[in-house]
């Protein structure tokens, strides 16, 4: 059987039942014990169940963090988008990550590279690098808006730095308007770091396309790389190959 | 010259979402016209429509400097045209004198057909010995080789009085010496007045026997030129023109241990000598003439095909792979070029499918667990983008779908090395985008994967290193950031030395 038609047994298990152990699960799934405890460790770090001493049971409180992340519904699909970006990005690179929700797992996938220059101007994006001295973090001043800064300051930081690519997450795609962001701040201090960077790749979730915002950053064919999930429209796939751009779509299926 | 025996103007035609814009073309008597271009250019379609085949959608048509309907031309194209395509006509019960003449026999009695063997025989004598041909008029066709076929084709080509004639990609697997004797029956077509559009993919043959040549690329003209006065780059030039590598999704991956290495491989007198690693995560386009041998490669590699000498190693041991069941059982994967007869089952929907290859994982107790089986191949689907219900039958999928659930049925089955035999072909571009997107899955975890496509742009846009089958080896294996579509064309096209 596959970890994902796993996980979700035992995450029906759990919910019903709310605790179970590691020998149970081996014998209801067919699985070894090893293979078990490797699930659990999977879904205890995404916060669902705390492991026991032979077992799990689930985790009734949310744990407290820096930022919601229990109550997001697309983690899966971010994390998949954060697993493409790893293999886009190489050691000794200097990038830079905007303010995002998919963002933030991608900064903590690649916290894992060594030798990164990273400049961002989210604080959580920062934050995912406190454990990792192998890698360079700048953050940007500015005036705070929730987790990221923005404002002239923000901008006026730019200007000193140069980076191979440059990730933003954007709010919307579409064909008509282009790369959408729903505030002026974070639109006009993505338009500024698209003339640092030598390279731009644009996040963005599969449902975001074809939707809007309110304000414009630019062309789609401002991104050399689109990165996005696997349930994209197919009419998008079509358009973007046609404008040149690469397109990955990130698929997590395949067990090795 | 004078006026051209046949001349195309504007002509469209528009089939199966392929199409022939705005074809402008000419032949003269006396003049051997090379036709080039990629595999899928359209080179036979256009020469169905010289052939009297295929009606164009539009255009005019002149024959003999008059214009002329198509239906006209089509009725007399009998009489005018002679069409060699690509494998052999010949029947193979007859005698070598009986399939020269076949059109022309000299009768005894005409009313009665009684056949004049003795005349037939002399005629053909007299031809055989005026091409210096090394065949009996007796035998049998059954009993010659494939070269000694070729031959009498191209010979049926000059006994006949057609002003036109067509030779479709002769050669494929000739040697020098069978090629050279080729060359002077065509020469000898060209000789007697007819016109000869010749169809090739080696380049060496324009300068040998060309006139002009025109290079055909996606359904359109590039340009024709007179041979005497082009160089061998501009046609290279010509056959690759704008190439888009920018747009395809790669991503960066260190290649990891070798896991396939494969030594002085060889099957009959079509491969010989191919050695090659492939590591884990890395992508290894192989790409050629049609006829080169690309999916003859992948069977070999699957086991598909029996007789393959050299060794293959897997992860440092070596291995025998004697068929489909070992490859399968070693972790080897083939997606093949022809989707309808190889890859899938016809009969069933898209959970048997997709399910076939795995099913060992879903038994216990030798049964097997349907639910829980059923509920996986609709996750795999899912995440394949596979619109429709697994429970439809395959056929009444979508070119695209079919091909995904067929690597949703491998990927499922959890193989190590993919072999995939032109993937993309015939797809929709979204299929394709997707398809590039579960490879770039599969590359991330670590699988090899070896590419075989005729698309040069997409090996390149996608691959890590490539080979070009040549000459029934591989010509070279280097990284693609080393190669560009200009050496690759010339090097596949690059004749025996």
């Amino acid at each position: 059987m596959f970890a994902i038609e796993r996980i979700r047994i035992i995450k029906n298990y759990l919910q019903k039942e709310k605790k179970v152990s590691v020998a149970k699960l081996s014998e209801l799934l067919n699985v070894t014990e090893v293979t078990i405890r490797r699930d659990l460790e999977k879904l205890e770090a995404e916060g669902f169940l705390q492991r026991t001493h032979g077992g799990a049971i689930l985790n009734s409180e949310p744990q407290e963090e820096v930022y919601e992340e229990q109550i997001d519904q697309y983690l899966t699909e971010r994390q998949e988008i954060a697993d493409t970006v790893f293999h886009l990005v190489s050691d000794n690179d200097m990038i830079m990550i905007t303010e995002g929700l998919t963002n933030v797992q991608i900064a903590r996938r690649l916290s894992e590279k060594n030798n990164l220059t990273v400049i961002t101007n989210d604080l959580r994006v920062a934050l995912e690098f406190k454990n990792s001295p192998s890698n360079n973090l700048i953050l940007l001043g500015g005036d705070l808006n929730e987790y990221a800064v923005y404002g002239q300051l923000a901008i006026n930081n730019l200007q000193y730095f140069s980076f191979n690519q440059l990730f933003v997450e954007v709010d919307a795609i579409n064909r008509q308007t282009g790369l959408m962001a729903s505030s002026i701040s974070k639109a006009s201090l993505i338009q500024k770091a698209i003339h640092s960077a030598e390279k731009t790749s644009v996040i963005c979730l599969a449902k975001y396309f074809g939707e809007k915002s309110l304000y414009r950053i630019g062309n789609i064919e401002i991104a050399d790389k689109i990165i996005t999930n696997s349930t994209l429209d197919d009419s998008y796939k079509d358009y973007l190959f046609g404008l040149n751009i690469k397109l990955y779509t990130s698929v997590d299926i395949y067990e090795d | 010259m004078s006026t051209p025996i046949l001349e195309l103007k504007n002509v469209n035609l528009n089939i199966d979402s392929f199409s022939l814009s705005n074809i402008n073309l000419d032949l003269y008597e006396n003049e051997i016209h090379v036709i080039m271009g990629e595999n899928r250019s359209g080179k036979s379609l256009l020469m169905q429509v010289v052939s009297g085949a295929i009606p164009p959608d539009s255009g005019n048509l002149f024959f003999n400097g008059e214009e002329v309907k198509y239906k006209t031309y089509a009725a007399n194209a009998k009489k005018d045209i002679v069409f060699v395509r690509q494998e052999a006509e010949l029947l193979a019960s007859l005698t070598v004198a009986e399939n020269l003449f076949f059109h022309k026999m000299p009768y005894k009695n005409k009313l009665l057909k009684i056949i004049d063997h003795d005349k037939l025989n002399h005629m053909c004598q007299e031809k055989i010995d005026e091409l210096n041909m090394p065949i009996s008029i007796h035998d049998k066709v059954s009993s010659l080789g494939l070269a000694q076929r070729q031959i009498i084709e191209f010979s049926k080509a000059y006994v006949s009085d057609a002003r036109i004639a067509i030779l479709d990609e002769p050669f494929a697997s000739l040697t020098q010496n069978e090629r050279e004797l080729l060359y002077e029956v065509v020469k000898k077509i060209k000789a007697r007045g007819a016109g000869v559009f010749y169809i090739t993919h080696k380049l060496e043959d324009v300068f040998i026997l060309g006139d002009r040549i025109t290079v055909i690329r996606e359904g359109r003209v590039v340009g024709t030129k007179a041979v005497a006065n082009c160089t061998k780059e501009e046609i290279i030039k010509m056959l690759s023109g704008q190439y888009l590598q920018k747009r395809y999704p790669k991503i960066e991956k260190k290649a990891g241990k070798t896991v396939l290495s494969v030594r002085n491989l060889g099957f009959e007198d079509k491969l010989e000598n191919i050695s090659f690693d492939l590591a884990k995560g890395e992508i290894l386009g192989v790409t050629g003439l049609a006829g080169s041998g690309r999916t003859l490669l992948a069977n070999c590699l699957f086991g598909a095909v029996e007789n393959v000498i050299g060794k293959i190693f897997l992860n440092g041991k070596e291995v025998t792979i004697k068929s489909p069941y070992d490859a399968i059982s070693k972790g080897i994967a083939l997606i093949p070029e022809n989707r309808i007869t190889d890859s899938i089952f016809s009969c069933w929907d898209v959970n048997d499918n997709v399910s076939v290859s795995a099913l060992k994982r879903f038994t216990n107790a030798f049964m097997i667990n349907i639910p829980i089986l059923r509920q996986a191949v609709l996750d795999y689907t899912t995440k394949l983008n596979i619109s429709q219900s697994p429970s439809d039958n395959i056929l009444e999928y979508s070119g695209g779908n079919q091909q995904k659930a067929v690597f949703a049925k491998w990927i499922m089955n959890r193989a190590k090395i993919f072999i995939l035999d032109e993937p993309t072909r015939g797809l929709d571009i979204a299929s394709k985008i997707d398809i590039y997107n579960f490879i770039n899955d599969l590359v991330k975890k670590d699988a090899g994967i070896i590419f075989i496509s005729s698309d040069i742009e997409e090996i390149l846009g996608i691959c890590d290193r490539v080979a070009v089958l040549s000459n029934r080896t591989l010509a070279c294996n280097v990284p693609t950031k080393e190669i560009t579509v200009e050496q690759i064309i010339e090097i596949a096209t690059r004749g025996d030395e």
